[in-house]
């Protein structure tokens, strides 16, 4: 399984130094506030993104430039490095990520109309010219991940326009150039957002509602949809997220370190009471529980789906995450005062 | 209040709902009733009828979220919509508190959820999108032939939001939303950066447009109105830009004079709406407007004749709101509850809590 590769490690590891120094921070006198530390925080992921994403961009152009079987490789690794950094910051649903739909512009999901590999065989077929500008103002679907990944690891866009074609060469550079514009812009604007999320006190609440949103969106449709627990009662590996590369569920943990290492340091600033100290502690645990529960499995979603030692394997993993969305949904919520909003949250 | 004591009093009122005429001075007109759509606590889907105690009358189990709608001036019949990109019209028959029949919107179309009946009843007219081209259209229907497609009016722009009928009973009222959504996409925004909304007033024989009055920023999203009996409209906007800015989100059109303008809060009040505005009801008695504000937890109300702001009253994602006989607003929120809120701005009275949600809109039945 390609999933637990030495990339997601890395991944885990930077955040976690970034998690030690906001500690840090917080043992001293002056200690931040919940939102300064959650704007730092998140800078730091947004930073591991767009280095991630630069070395994505880098990897695609080498790899077209002198295609070999390492310089494919360290563009896959690449791919799920940049997706898992992408992953861990995923749950932030305001601020600049809002804008021109960057959020979708990342990750266009889901996607049961299977636009992607559409678009980016319309792209693979036609003889329009292939560059940024052409793709900025093309569909969502062809922005991201997911259109990537289609080129990398999906055997129907080999069979058209296998990499490195020129054709695929151009999408996938075109695509991956895109995507390092966008992060260098979402980096710049999270610094220029940062006076009005601090002064702003709605975002406190804002904040804890995108992590519980993350959390929800992850229970619901990228683990019980697929494992036909929501909507059609039938398993479908093809409602998770990244199915085409395997990474279904290294992608669900890495949402969850993102969680621990970005919004945790904040949300402990905020509950800094006994009462609050207990819960944040055990939401810390429970984050580990699950990810410990995620990186014991040794096949992905697909796989796991087949037979019912797989679909058990999945079921613990939704009991542990369903915890976790208790936890956060519930007591965490009900503490600060927290409500979901229906109109609020999805009006018209 | 049973469902034939209900019946009773909807045998009682000849009502054209969503037009100024919809209540007037008669102090035998009952009492005030509504629709709206709900989920409930396990998110199932319901069409639910209440009156002015918060009580619910009877609820009609649907398939899909819906959104708003309209009564019939006739006042035995009602239509709800499905929520964008939904494609159902439901005819709800308001006697027995069943679903008469249900009306697809037609291949290439999705409704908006906002619908309106002309004064005699023999006209329903539905947003809609014609997603292929991105269009939006004015969709006619004749109401008293089983909602038989008449014909299209375009909008010239997209994303036809609610519409109300001005109470010259000619002309329709038209929130623009300006931004393109295509059911492959779900819900999606597809074009924030080159979005057009408009205020527009048509012909609602010919289709001519009259009146197009375009926001102050191309990113507010003109969604939401109500009309005053002296033909005054107040709409309510969705901004679609960055949040750190906090434009004005209600705009104010006289058409009579033709004068259009929009009303900014001061400084924090500005920004305490959210950027988003829900539902507008303008209250037939009293010069006041109430508009909902979910994502600022409360309710604004301004004097619609001056565009003087006057109150914010902090009540938990409200949604849909009705002005009552007596000038003050029934306000329902989606946390379950049903409020009076007072034209003078005091504290929200709570009528009754459900266990459900309610959804943006209170149709007035």
């Amino acid at each position: 399984m390609p999933s637990l590769s030495a990339s997601s490690l890395r991944t885990l590891r930077r955040a976690g130094a970034a998690a030690l120094l906001t500690a840090s921070f917080c043992s001293t006198v002056w200690a931040q506030t919940p939102r300064e530390t959650w704007h730092d925080s998140l800078a730091t992921g947004y930073a591991a993104l767009a280095d991630d994403i630069a070395t994505l961009d880098q990897a695609a152009t080498t790899y077209c430039n002198a295609p070999s079987t390492d310089a494919r490789g360290q563009l896959e690794a690449a791919w799920y490095e940049a997706f898992d950094s992408w992953q861990a910051v995923r749950f932030v649903d305001f601020g600049p990520i809002k804008q021109d739909n960057l959020s979708w512009q990342f990750q266009f999901w889901p996607d049961s109309k299977n636009t992607v590999a559409r678009k980016a065989n319309q792209w693979l077929g036609s003889e329009q010219p292939i560059n940024i500008d052409q793709l900025r103002s093309d569909s969502v679907a062809v922005k991201g991940f997911p259109a990537l990944e289609y080129l990398l690891f999906d055997p129907q866009a080999a069979k058209s326009q296998p990499l490195p074609q020129e054709r695929a060469c151009a999408l996938l550079t075109g695509i991956s150039g895109l995507l390092a514009q966008n992060t260098a812009q979402l980096q710049q604007q999270w610094q220029a957002f940062r006076p009005h999320y601090l002064a702003t006190e709605q975002f406190q609440r804002t904040t804890v509602l995108a992590a519980m949103h993350g959390v929800e969106t992850l229970r619901n449709k990228r683990l019980a949809a697929p494992m036909g627990l929501e909507g059609k009662p039938r398993r479908n590996p093809y409602l998770a997220d990244a199915w085409r590369s395997e990474h279904s569920l290294p992608g669900i943990r890495a949402s969850l370190i993102g969680l621990q290492h970005y919004f945790l340091p904040g949300l402990r600033e905020l509950m800094a009471d006994d009462q609050g100290t207990e819960l944040t502690t055990r939401l810390d645990q429970q984050l580990t529980a699950t990810i410990k529960r995620l990186e014991s499995q040794e096949a992905d979603m697909q796989q796991l789906l087949a037979d019912d030692n797989g679909y058990r394997s999945l079921q613990l993993i939704f009991i542990e995450v369903d915890k976790l969305n208790q936890l956060l949904s519930g007591n965490i919520a009900s503490e600060l005062g927290i409500i979901r909003g229906f109109n609020s949250s999805d009006g018209d | 209040m049973q469902r034939r004591q209900f019946i009773q009093l909807s045998l009682l009122g000849v009502a054209v709902a969503c037009s100024w005429s919809s209540y007037g001075n008669d102090p035998e007109q009952p009492q005030l009733r509504f629709l709206s759509s709900v989920n409930d606590a396990f998110g199932e889907h319901f069409i639910v009828a209440g009156n002015a105690a918060g009580e619910e009358l009877f609820r009609i189990a649907v398939a899909e979220r819906c959104h708003s709608g309209c009564l019939h001036p006739g006042a035995g019949q009602a239509v709800i919509m499905s929520r964008r990109p939904g494609v159902n019209l439901y005819v709800i028959n308001m006697l027995k508190g069943t679903l008469d029949t249900l009306v697809e919107a037609g291949e290439d179309f999705h409704f908006y959820g906002h619908g309106v009946f002309s004064q005699d009843g023999t006209r329903f007219y539905a947003t809609a999108n014609h997603y292929p081209s991105g269009a939006g259209y004015i969709r006619v229907y004749a109401a008293d032939e089983n909602y038989r497609h008449l014909q299209d009016l375009p909008v010239a722009g997209m994303d036809p939001h609610e519409l109300r009928l001005h109470p010259d009973g000619e002309r329709l009222v038209v929130a623009l939303g300006g931004i393109k959504t295509h059911p492959d996409y779900g819900r999606i925004k597809l074009n924030l950066e080159s979005m057009q909304p408009a205020l527009v007033v048509m012909d609602r024989h010919s289709g001519a447009i009259l009146q197009r009055c375009e926001p102050s920023h191309h990113q507010l999203s003109c969604h939401h109105l109500d009309i005053s009996r002296d033909g005054i409209v107040i709409a309510g906007y969705q901004f679609e830009g960055p949040q750190w800015e906090t434009p004005p989100l209600i705009a104010r059109l006289d058409t009579s004079t033709g004068e259009f303008s929009e009303i900014a809060l001061p400084g924090p009040d500005q920004a305490s709406l959210g950027n988003y505005t829900a539902s507008v009801a303008i209250s037939r008695h009293s010069p006041v407007a109430a508009i909902t504000a979910p994502r600022g937890d409360c309710v604004l109300l301004l004097d619609y004749r001056s565009a003087e702001p006057l109150h914010i009253v902090p009540l938990a994602d409200p949604g849909g709101v009705l002005a009552e006989r007596d000038g003050s607003f029934i306000v329902s929120s989606g946390a379950g509850g049903v409020y009076r809120v007072e034209a003078t701005g005091s504290e929200p009275q709570l009528l009754v809590q459900h266990a459900l949600h309610w959804d943006n809109h209170l149709t007035r039945a």
